[in-house]
């Protein structure tokens, strides 16, 4: 298991490292076990296409992208509490900024997803200015206007095909293989890069935002800018994995591509998975999909299922899977030091 | 991208068409007063809910869709008359609401901000497959009479639906205020929505009063579901857009303020008339959400403050 | 073993359900002579469907599904070019055909230099968006036209043709309504229509949307001579879910049992079985899925492979009878089927348009709005 996660009093058990050189020599082999942890899983994901031939390639390639996006909102909203509902404007701008740029412009690939993250990105600061000012709820619903707003713009665009949308040309339709290296990139990215925030100091001045902004000003926190910051690099790991979106659908059109669900999704998964945690947006997001793939057959109950789920994590697990697996994992190590210890 | 921008000429030429005619614009000021009473019961059970809770309730506009679909269950199979199925739809929905309140909800009021949040978009999760599951995606109506005749007002043509929401609209509204003015229940209301504590502290059950409330506005909610089968047709994943209205209508109105839902119901219908006039009909919920934006940025807690009452 | 990514929850659902029907009747049918014929040997056919809840953002991850995991060789088509067009595209990138039902233009609009392994067999709008002037002209209106269409590829591309099409037979377009698809208040495009003087209605929506616009009309007095609902009434739960409002209604379909055309007489026993004993547009999508179905039943037969390349090929050059018509496909790979005009009768539906035996002739004013 890797190192120590930083989660909310109220939202389940951190593990805490007992006190002593024992605690220390511990801790640093928990630390050198999960470097070790990951850099296997890194060496599993490059063989993947060996591995789990074409057919699960392009499901894992969608796993990578569903888990990206869950990692990235959970930048903004299990760490810095603002809930965004309308977060699949950014699926949105991702996609169809790459597939605009690909179709009417020279720019290669990598230039057209550079696109798709720089005016995500631009977006996402320009919108925050005016939905930061909102508090909780509030914030949720404006979320959800600005989205439905994007939406109908595009519905009535004729530079992005209104109602039919935007088409993949050549130069995009990418192999089954380029897209899943690319969708693990990116998942990879975006998880060293929460992973990283998170620890840093920017990371800090983000929750104690979240926890309380009037204490935190009263430190000299300013609670707009860093919301900001965190707003802007979430919009644009968003729009990264939407553009990936965009290579594995060949076609957006504005209903789908600007859904709600997009954010729904990415809310189910980090609640599931663990609210203000690394793994828990990874976990929860294989866990949602994986569900999905299974009641294909009756996909009524999908989302049943789903909600049920998390109605019983917020009431009775408010830590998520992930919360819940480190409990199990303290108590663990708690019974076989005793046990060495007698 | 100077290509196709075509949707900003079109409101152009519009509004320059809507400001420089001198008709009377009198259809849609009838039709705005006549959406009031609609939109008020939309927003009343909200209001209620966040008055004495602090809670946004995000599956509101799901359990309004759930009493429509209730009508339609009863008039399928007793074949009663939507208005009349009501005498059984809001005890059904009182009675399913009730527990929610009680069991998942109280306790998570008490944690925090966000849970409750988190758990009313599940129950909206639940709510809309399980109508899915019940009814399948094809919309449903209802069809008595007065959905499909209209009387003439002042030269404008009003579905007769309208004038008997018009009508439930206010007197549900001046009753709610009624109670929560001179009753003594509404009177614990007010106390429980104040300050919790002193409230439990004067002997007052606030979890059942809380379990009360959310079930009260459920009830209230399924005359606006029956209005909405009525007037326009009812699809499992409809209620987030009359969520979104409703909400609109209580941050103009004020968040918690029951007669303020008459004066935001009023306001957002204006807007959705004369905006639909001036920029275009296809326009008209981006008017609305702009709207909202707009109110929520500059004053959030409304145009007459939180309060509840 | 066939592939089928079909609408059975969400907007499309009628649609969907219907095709089922179809797909269903061609593979009994093939199964019952023993299946397909591959490499020599006979297989009996299975179908795999998914469900895309209407949405197309699930559609091309379920064709990869089907055909990377589940193995498929071929796809049964689905409902509408939102749907139609990921599920043309993820055929090509997989090299594995699809044959369907949708409006020609609008799919065809969906790919600058057409589609190769994706076939259609439906009506061309161009001849469709004449057939409502046409019937019109059966009876006496002031030839002044409101249309009501939304903001789907299948509204813009009927409504640009309307326009067009209108002055050509002396018709005029008084008002021309355009909202997207999930709009519930009709009242500000009705005051339009009503104030112009219009008496030809011509609506392209979906399903709710146009339940909605009816009812309005009828509220508001609205009385045309003369109404279409392209898409909206062209399924068997427009005469259920409206009731007597919904007679009179015309709408252009492309099968009939007068035709008398292949195993017309199964379709009808399965269409009165599965929508309450009446023979209306259900019907006709049945034929439709049955008729796709079993083009590429049978190509994969004449390939005698499970090669997507070579069953694309064989379905090129398919040459025969089926329950919509003669079957031979234009190099664009579509089958234009001539579009007629019907109109809604107590929940069925009529030929009215043009005068056929066993047809009838054009009621108007219409009845379900008076």
């Amino acid at each position: 298991m890797s190192a120590i996660e930083e989660t909310r009093p109220d939202q389940g058990a951190a593990l805490t490292p007992p006190a002593g050189s024992q605690g220390g020599n511990r801790r640093l082999a928990s630390r050198g076990g999960g470097v070790v942890a990951f850099v296997i899983l890194l060496a599993a994901i490059a063989d993947g296409p060996h591995l789990l031939g074409t057919a699960n390639e392009t499901l894992w390639t969608t796993i990578f992208t569903l888990m990206a996006l869950a990692q990235a909102w959970n930048l903004l909203g299990g760490y810095g509490g603002q809930f965004s509902i309308g977060h699949g404007l950014f699926v949105g701008l991702g996609g169809y900024t790459s597939t605009i740029l690909l179709l009417h412009t020279g720019l290669p690939v990598a230039g057209a997803i550079a696109g798709a993250v720089l005016v995500s990105g631009i977006i996402g600061a320009v919108s925050a200015v005016p939905l930061l000012r909102l508090r909780g709820v509030y914030y949720s619903v404006g979320t959800i206007g600005l989205l439905l707003a994007v939406q109908a713009w595009f519905t009535n665009w004729g530079y992005a095909g209104q109602t039919t949308g935007v088409v993949m040309p050549a130069s995009g339709t990418l192999g089954f293989n380029a897209q899943y290296y690319m969708a693990a990139g990116v998942v990879v990215l975006t998880t060293v890069v929460v992973w990283g925030l998170v620890r840093s100091r920017f990371g800090r001045r983000l929750m104690a935002v979240r926890d309380d902004e009037e204490a935190a000003a009263e430190l000299g926190v300013d609670g707009f800018k860093v919301k900001l910051l965190a707003m802007t690099i979430s919009a644009m790991l968003v729009g990264l994995a939407g553009s990936m979106n965009g290579f594995q659908q060949l076609t957006l059109e504005p209903y789908s591509a600007f859904s709600i669900s997009w954010a729904i999704n990415m809310i189910l998964a980090c609640v599931i998975g663990g609210l203000a945690t690394v793994p828990g947006p990874l976990i929860g997001a294989a866990l949602m999909f994986e569900l999905q793939q299974r009641l294909q057959g009756s996909s009524d109950l999908a989302p049943l299922v789903e909600g049920v789920i998390l109605l019983i994590v917020i009431r009775f697990v408010p830590g998520g899977i992930w919360g819940l697996l480190c409990r199990w994992w303290a108590t663990l190590t708690e019974l076989v030091a005793r046990k060495s210890a007698s | 991208m100077g290509a196709a921008c075509t949707a900003a000429p079109n409101a152009f030429t519009r509004l320059i068409q809507f400001v420089s005619t001198s008709k009377t614009q009198l259809t849609e000021l009838v039709n705005s007063i006549f959406y009031t009473g609609l939109y008020a019961t939309l927003a009343l059970g909200l209001t209620l809910v966040f008055g004495v809770m602090r809670l946004v309730n995000l599956a509101h506009g799901d359990l309004i869709i759930a009493g429509g679909y209730l009508g339609v269950f009863f008039g399928v199979n007793l074949g009663l008359d939507p208005l009349v199925a009501l005498l059984l739809i809001v005890p059904v929905m009182m009675a399913l609401t009730y527990p929610i309140q009680r069991g998942l909800l109280n306790p998570l009021l008490a944690v925090g901000e966000e849970p409750p949040l988190v758990a009313t978009f599940g129950i909206s999760l639940v709510i809309e497959t399980v109508l899915q599951i019940g009814y399948s995606s094809n919309a449903q109506s209802l069809n008595p009479s007065y959905g499909v005749t209209g009387i003439d007002i002042l030269g404008t043509n009003v579905r007769v639906i309208f004038v008997i929401a018009l009508v439930i609209g206010v007197i549900l509204v001046l009753a709610t205020h009624f109670a929560l003015t001179r009753l003594r229940v509404g009177k614990a209301l007010r106390a429980a929505s104040e300050d919790a504590e002193a409230a439990a502290s004067l002997g007052i059950n606030v979890k059942h009063i809380y379990a009360l409330t959310f079930a009260v506005a459920a009830g209230l909610s399924a005359f606006a579901g029956i209005e909405l089968g009525v007037a326009f047709s009812l699809t499992p994943t409809a209620g987030l857009s009359w969520l979104l209205i409703a909400f609109t209508v209580i941050v103009l109105g004020g968040m918690g303020s029951v007669l303020g839902t008459l004066v935001g119901g009023f306001a957002v219908a204006l807007a959705q008339e004369y905006g639909s006039l001036a920029f275009g009909p296809q326009y008209q919920d981006l008017i609305v959400f702009g709207l909202l934006v707009v109110v929520l940025v500059i004053r959030p807690n409304g145009i007459f403050g939180r309060r509840l009452g | 073993m066939l592939g089928a990514t079909i609408p059975l929850t969400g907007s499309l659902a009628a649609f969907g359900a219907q095709e089922k029907i179809g797909d269903q009747l061609a593979v009994a049918q093939i199964n019952a002579a023993g299946g397909v014929k591959i490499d020599g040997t006979k297989h009996k056919v299975v179908v795999d469907y998914l469900d895309n809840q209407s949405l197309p953002n699930l559609v091309t991850s379920q064709a990869h599904t089907l055909v990377l995991q589940d193995h498929a060789i071929g796809f049964l088509g689905t409902p509408s070019p939102p749907l139609i067009i990921p599920l043309s595209l993820a055929a090509d990138q997989l090299k594995v055909p699809v044959v369907h039902n949708n409006p020609i233009q609008a799919w065809l609009s969906g790919s600058k230099s057409g589609y190769t392994y994706s076939w259609d067999v439906f009506f061309n709008e161009t001849q469709q968006t004449t057939t409502q002037f046409l019937a019109s002209d059966e009876v006496k209106t002031n030839k002044k036209v409101a249309l009501f269409d939304d903001t789907t590829p299948d509204g813009i591309t009927m409504g640009k043709l309307w326009t067009q099409n209108a002055p050509k037979y002396g018709y005029k377009v008084v008002a021309n309504e355009s909202f997207p698809a999930g709009t519930t208040d009709f009242s500000s495009y009705i005051a339009a229509a009503k104030s112009a003087g219009a008496q030809v209605v011509i609506a392209q929506m979906v399903p709710p949307d146009a339940e909605a616009l009816w009812k309005q009309m009828k509220a508001d007095n609205f009385d045309p001579k003369t109404a279409f609902c392209e898409k909206c009434s062209y399924q068997n739960g427009w005469g259920s879910a409206l009731g007597s409002l919904a007679n009179g209604t015309m709408v252009s379909d492309v099968w009939s049992p007068v035709f008398k055309y292949p195993d017309y007489q199964a379709i009808v026993a399965a269409s009165k079985k599965a929508f309450g004993g009446k023979i209306n547009p259900g019907a006709s999508n049945v034929a439709g899925a049955y008729t796709v179905a079993l083009v590429l039943m049978d190509a994969i037969t004449k390939a005698n492979s499970s090669n997507g390349t070579a069953i694309n090929k064989a379905i090129g050059e398919t040459n025969g009878m089926f329950p919509s018509g003669h079957v031979k496909f234009t190099s664009q790979h579509y089958y234009a089927v001539k579009a007629f005009q019907t109109q809604w009768r107590n929940g069925n539906t009529v030929i009215v348009w043009p005068k056929v035996t066993g047809g009838s002739s054009v009621q108007a004013p219409v009845a379900g709005l008076k």
